[in-house]
């Protein structure tokens, strides 16, 4: 079971330096992922600040995806329960790593909070991965070198 | 219950003979038109197709990453 960062979606519908890595994973894997409520306004922003000529195009391919059922579905989160669980994680980790994002906290939490194994993201910029990681999550691509110092 | 020759459980039974006579159908007219609306939808798209949509879509590369865009406005 396959959880993906919004900035993994956003490559696959959109086109950025992340394209590429995303449709070899989608080949090998055919992963059926799960859209949370975190990720439709992250969608919103990435579409329409990357393409904002086709924003309107790519929001409507993807909701038609998601009630396909097949590439996308909907999942419903205990927002709650999701949030709490975030929380944790912050007073967990924020005293070592300061520059912590709620939002990384967040899409972690909603990753264990629906069971999931495998956690997909290219957001190497920040502690998400790290973070994932943590929670015993495989992260996808591998840990950078750098990811890993702040794992130890 | 039985509906339409086939053995389901009672509340789904119920709910179907409801949701027909809410439209002003009996349950096998009803079931006729959504077996028709149905078959007529078109399949979902797959992964095997989303590449060549992607490419009909003549998408400019973005300039910046989704994790860029996040750093960039300050994203708490």
């Amino acid at each position: 079971m396959i959880y993906a960062d919004t900035s993994f979606i956003a490559s696959a519908y959109g086109l950025d330096a992340n394209t590429a890595a995303t449709r070899q994973f989608i080949e090998s894997q055919q992963p059926r992922l799960p859209l949370v409520f975190l990720h439709w306004p992250e969608l919103a922003k990435s579409f329409w600040t990357s393409h904002p000529e086709n924003a309107e195009k790519l929001w409507i391919w993807v909701k038609e995806d998601v009630a396909g059922g097949k590439k996308l579905y909907p999942l419903e989160l205990d927002g709650n329960l999701v949030a709490k669980r975030a929380a944790g994680l912050i007073i967990n980790f924020c005293p070592r790593w300061k520059k912590l994002r709620s939002l990384d906290a967040l899409h972690v939490a909603a990753a264990v909070t629906g069971n999931f194994k495998t956690f997909v993201s290219f957001d190497t910029r920040s502690y998400q991965r790290v973070l994932a990681a943590t929670q015993k999550l495989k992260v996808w691509p591998p840990l950078t070198a750098e990811e890993n110092q702040l794992f130890k | 219950m039985t509906l339409l020759q086939t053995r389901v459980d009672d509340k789904v039974a119920r709910r179907f003979e409801k949701a027909a006579g809410k439209r002003g159908e009996t349950i096998y007219s009803f079931l006729q038109k959504l077996v028709v609306e149905a078959a007529a939808a078109p399949e979902p798209e797959t992964w095997e197709s989303h590449w060549q949509k992607s490419r009909d879509l003549r998408l400019k590369p973005a300039r910046k990453t989704l994790a860029e865009l996040r750093e960039e406005s300050g994203e708490r």
